[in-house]
């Protein structure tokens, strides 16, 4: 009996500890202000929250101080900055050319907290008998310093020189290096031009290539190859020599080669996931005397021990200049006293950067106050307005989250993870709306009235009016506005662009050349969709009437037989026809060179700044008899900003959002759209950029094309203040378009099927809505 | 006083599961009734609009007529389906264990893998459509997932996933039957189909409101295959409330999500009413 008292005692003891437990778990432990975070790319990171204790404010990180650079070097350009004999810091420099070589470099050493010219040091480097423009300066591991040069004269021939272990290029003679291995094969107009040589202890020579390094002996004979990351910069490459090793980057992470026989002998996952603009370039990488290595780019300074897996943060790019995106990281060293060094490149080439970085005990770990900036895929304009935002915040964190994968794409899990955080009160502060459901966050209330900002701008520095008035509710409310804009822009005789008025008239177009270029189904749909959006859908983003679906259906299967689309070309019929499969959601992949070589009407390219243009005008220079302009003057809103009505601070996040239209984000181009802001419009007509030239080609076509002039500037800009119509298609609706099209493109079906199939599906859509 | 002691302790027992229930469900469905007479954000009362405005709403009308059609369709076939398939397996003596353990197995494939196979069979150039090509001679390039074809295949992926569960369900119900009850039918002279009708089928009633019950609700589970099979907007005929569901949350319209859950769970007090009563007539009798 007593037994059974215990136990029936004991039974309800453990179901009411059951119960408190359960339920404890539920309860928000408020005194817990400290959280660690392990974040997607494997790296741990020590956030705080804004409520902190500041006598529990986790203190010390490494502080960024900009370093004076020699006097008269600011335009030029940066050729190399590292740590030569006894471990001194050597910076060189050199003009640039109008044709972009480099010319008159100069060799600074760090000393006494200065920079100490060495006088002369080209005149008596360079060889007398040659003309050569310099490409790089290194000091090998064997003890002597080199430099590498391409003749002036024209025939694109790479050099290497020793110039003794000093690297003055006084007391050693200058010996030229494997000069048989640069000369060009007599059937090709150039031989190698690595983008990086390096020098192993025994004087083995590494030349980088563009998706491998190869090992030679000193004398020239080569020994094996060692794969890395394909990388397009000309002279930038990732990796570095130990004695034994070469460490570079492949797709699968961080790799190490052993230098005795070239095999791989360790692989570590990249300390962060690509899937930003810049991709892997701009990486660098260096060991730390130990083994371990460490890996700079725009997330931050990141360091592996040896024969670990698990990155620490050192250095977080966020803070820090390295997380901007209008420089160029060259170049990241190790000091002796646990510091380091970063040389950046300015935007375009002219100009650099150097910082020091040191570690501040007293320093908190991270800003107290924290703004989250929340976006779909990466974007360059956010991170650059970021960083110069926490430069002038030095209080505040601002942390930009996206939820893309490595190749950009997103899924509806991923709105989803983000409505539920608005749900919860939880969401970022200021988000980028791009292929966000904004209408519905718009009704539901989710966005907050930007109005007040953009009154202050308009009136301070005013941006594209057409532009302000597109995004301004009928009240005067302004929830979203774009900081970038894409436009549609057409080359073409006067016959063809006018074929682009309307659907009609494109499939009235009866020329013996196609209007539009070969595309494949989806693309021609895509990009017919976006040409003709006022037609297509009227004044809402899913208003297709049957009828004039079916009129689209007809006219884009008309002409993809002239042009000869189909669903999916081999790698036969793309290398043959210069396209791809791709798809890109305006369908408009750039036909200019298909308008050159006479294969279409018009060619079309969706211009996101002036790089954009360079083919294009290129092509009109050689068809002068042709016409440039915008179709229909529609453009494609990039970079909407909003704010989150739930966010803890309105007034940061406003100012965030302002300082996205700032001249100073404004006037940086990058590949996500032109400014809106009208004096960073100004500024970029006005400004130069002579040595960005670039070269497109398929079989035995090709085209190059330069910067635009200054005249070629203003003629781009003229038409982009001309646009007045925003595109913004329903990304579900366009899905239902391609899915529902593609078996009547394909003759498996008649155009009323397709048409009906696609119209219940497009209903049902706005059935959903209402 | 020992009869109290008695529910106490099964009161005592019950409780951490009774707590889940209320904590998890019934107060979250007490908010979300809440919310159903909220805007979207729930910052403002709206009365029945949100009842009117989802009652109206084509898009609800379409998906519950498919749930209905679904249910009215595929229940029938699986509880009849299952309840075939226990009496063929317990009756037969031998490989009975084989029988159960294929019969369950496509239980246990993930349903993206199940999918796999679905596309590999249904898809323009899969092997249904070689067959029919090479049985007629005609080309066959039928998008059998992506045409009102796809309400069938989706029946039949039902089927097939759930027919060895219920299965097991009604092998427990016949396994409970006694034995006594078939000797002195037989002593009687009934048949097996007057033994099936008069014995074995009064008997399973009790097992029959499970079996439906858990049938309706693995009705709902059949969005994942639908979703994964054909996409977030399928044909037509297989668009259910799921799907509503999940295209509501993408552009926040949880006032309509919590107005349709309500519907649902009056069509599920309404619907379980059914087999609960056939329950309490099966252990009356």
């Amino acid at each position: 009996m007593r037994e059974s008292k215990i136990r029936y005692l004991v039974s309800i003891g453990m179901a009411i500890l059951l119960m408190v437990g359960a339920l404890a778990g539920c309860v928000k432990d408020e005194k817990s202000n400290e959280m660690d975070i392990s974040t997607d790319d494997g790296i741990r990171e020590e956030h705080l929250t804004d409520k902190e204790d500041e006598s529990k404010t986790a203190l010390g990180r490494y502080v960024e101080h900009e370093m004076s650079i020699p006097e008269g070097t600011e335009e030029d350009s940066l050729v190399a900055f590292f740590r030569g004999q006894e471990g001194i810091l050597e910076l060189y420099t050199a003009a640039r050319r109008e044709t972009g070589e480099l010319k008159d470099a100069k060799r600074f050493l760090w000393k006494d907290e200065g920079w100490q010219q060495d006088e002369g040091w080209w005149e008596r480097v360079k060889p007398q008998d040659l003309a050569v423009t310099i490409r790089n300066v290194f000091y090998g591991l064997d003890g002597n310093y080199y430099f590498s040069a391409m003749s002036a004269e024209g025939d694109y021939i790479y050099h290497l020189y020793q110039i003794g272990s000093d690297g003055s290029g006084v007391s050693g003679n200058i010996v030229e290096r494997i000069p048989e291995v640069f000369t060009p094969d007599p059937k090709k107009d150039y031989g190698i031009i690595p983008p990086k040589v390096e020098v192993g202890v025994d004087g083995n020579i590494l030349i980088h290539g563009f998706g491998d390094a190869v090992w030679y002996r000193p004398d020239g004979k080569r020994m094996f190859a060692m794969e890395k990351s394909w990388g397009g910069m000309s002279e930038f490459s990732t990796g570095y020599l130990t004695a034994e090793e070469f460490v570079t980057t492949t797709e699968k992470g961080v790799i190490r080669y052993r230098l005795a026989d070239g095999l791989a002998i360790e692989t570590i996952p990249s300390a962060y996931e690509a899937g930003s603009e810049n991709g892997d370039e701009g990486m660098v990488l260096f060991g730390d005397g130990k083994g371990g290595i460490y890996s700079a780019d725009e997330h931050g300074l990141a360091h592996v021990n040896a024969g670990g897996s698990l990155w620490e943060l050192v250095i977080d790019g966020s803070l820090s200049t390295l997380g901007m995106r209008n420089v160029f990281l060259r170049e990241f060293l190790a000091g002796d006293d646990e510091d380091y060094y970063g040389a950046f490149s300015k935007n375009g080439g002219k100009g650099f950067l150097l910082y020091h970085y040191v570690y501040d005990a007293k320093m908190p770990v991270a800003p107290p106050v924290k703004l989250t900036v929340y976006g779909l895929r990466d974007n360059s304009t956010v991170r650059q307005t970021a960083a110069l935002f926490q430069q002038a915040h030095p209080e505040v964190l601002v942390e930009v989250l996206t939820s893309a994968d490595a190749n950009g794409n997103v899924s509806e899990d991923m709105i989803r993870a983000l409505n539920t955080e608005l749900l919860g009160g939880t969401g970022a502060d200021v988000l980028i709306l791009d292929d966000l459901p904004v209408k519905s966050y718009q009704e539901k209330g989710i966005l907050l009235d930007m109005r007040d900002i953009f009154i202050r701008l308009q009136r301070e520095n005013p941006m594209m009016e057409q532009v302000l008035k597109n995004f301004t509710e009928e009240d005067g409310a302004i929830y979203q506005m774009p900081a970038r804009i894409a436009m549609p822009l057409a080359i073409g005789e006067e016959s063809a662009l006018q074929a682009l008025a309307g659907l009609d008239e494109m499939a009235d177009y009866q020329e013996p050349i196609p209007l539009l270029a070969v595309a494949n189904y989806e693309n021609l749909l895509r990009e017919v969709a976006n040409l003709q959006y006022p037609e297509l859908f009227g004044n809402g983003e899913t208003d297709l009437t049957e009828t004039t679906g079916k009129k689209y259906l007809e006219t884009v299967k008309l002409l993809g037989e002239r042009n000869g689309a189909k669903s999916m070309f081999t790698e036969e019929e793309m290398e043959r026809f210069g396209i791809s499969n791709h798809v890109v959601q305006t369908g408009i992949l750039g036909s200019n060179i298909h308008f050159d070589q006479n294969l279409s009407g018009c060619g079309i390219e969706e211009l996101r700044g002036l790089h954009d243009a360079m083919v294009l005008l290129a092509v009109q220079k050689k068809h002068p008899e042709s016409l440039v302009t915008t179709v229909k003057q529609l453009y494609f809103p990039r970079v909407l900003a909003g704010v989150n009505q739930a966010t803890k601070h309105p007034e940061l996040a406003k100012e965030f959002v302002a300082s996205l239209f700032s001249t100073e984000v404004q006037q940086e181009e990058f590949l996500d759209g032109f400014p809106v802001n009208l004096a960073a419009q100004q500024i970029i007509c006005e400004r130069d950029n002579d040595n960005y030239s670039i070269g497109i080609g398929y079989g035995d076509y090709h085209i190059s094309a330069n910067w635009p002039n200054r005249q070629e500037r203003e003629k781009i800009y003229e038409q982009l203040r001309k646009v007045e119509t925003p595109v913004q298609i329903d990304e579900i609706v366009m899905r239902m378009i391609v899915d529902g099209a593609e078996n009547y493109l394909n003759g498996k079906e008649t155009v009323d099927q397709a048409v009906h199939a696609i119209h219940s599906r497009i209903t049902l859509y706005q059935a959903e809505q209402e | 006083m020992a009869q109290n002691r008695k529910r106490m302790l099964i009161g005592l027992f019950l409780a951490p599961s009774l707590c889940g229930v209320l904590v998890f469900q019934l107060l979250p469905f007490v908010d979300v009734w809440h919310r159903s007479f909220l805007d979207a954000m729930g910052r403002s009362f709206v009365g029945m609009e949100n009842y009117k405005m989802v009652w109206g709403n084509e898009a609800f009308r379409m998906a519950t007529r498919n749930t209905l059609h679904f249910l009215a369709v595929a229940i029938p076939m699986l509880v009849a389906g299952s309840l075939v398939l226990a009496l063929l397996v317990y009756r037969s003596r031998a490989g009975q264990h084989i029988f159960k353990s294929s019969l369950v197995l496509p239980m246990a494939i993930p349903a993206a893998a199940m999918v796999l196979v679905w596309r590999i069979l249904f898809c323009p150039d899969g092997f249904l459509n070689q067959i029919l090509t090479q049985m007629t001679g005609e080309v066959w390039e039928i998008d059998w997932v992506h045409k009102t074809t796809a309400f069938p295949i989706l029946v039949i992926t039902y089927l097939w996933k759930n027919s060895g569960y219920n299965m097991m369900l009604w092998l427990a119900g016949l396994s409970a039957i006694p034995e006594s009850l078939y000797d002195a039918a037989q002593v009687d002279g009934a048949g097996e189909l007057t033994q099936l009708c008069y014995i074995t089928l009064p008997c399973l009633r009790g097992t029959m409101g499970l079996v439906f019950v858990l049938s309706v609700v693995n009705c709902f589970r059949v969005y994942r295959e639908a979703y994964l099979l054909a996409g977030s907007y399928p044909d037509l005929s297989i668009y259910m409330i799921p799907h509503l569901f999940s295209h509501w949350f993408l552009t926040l319209d949880i006032q309509k999500m919590s107005t349709t859950a309500v519907f649902l769970v009056l069509a599920a007090i309404a619907v379980g009413g059914f087999p609960m009563y056939m329950g309490r007539i099966g252990r009356r009798e």
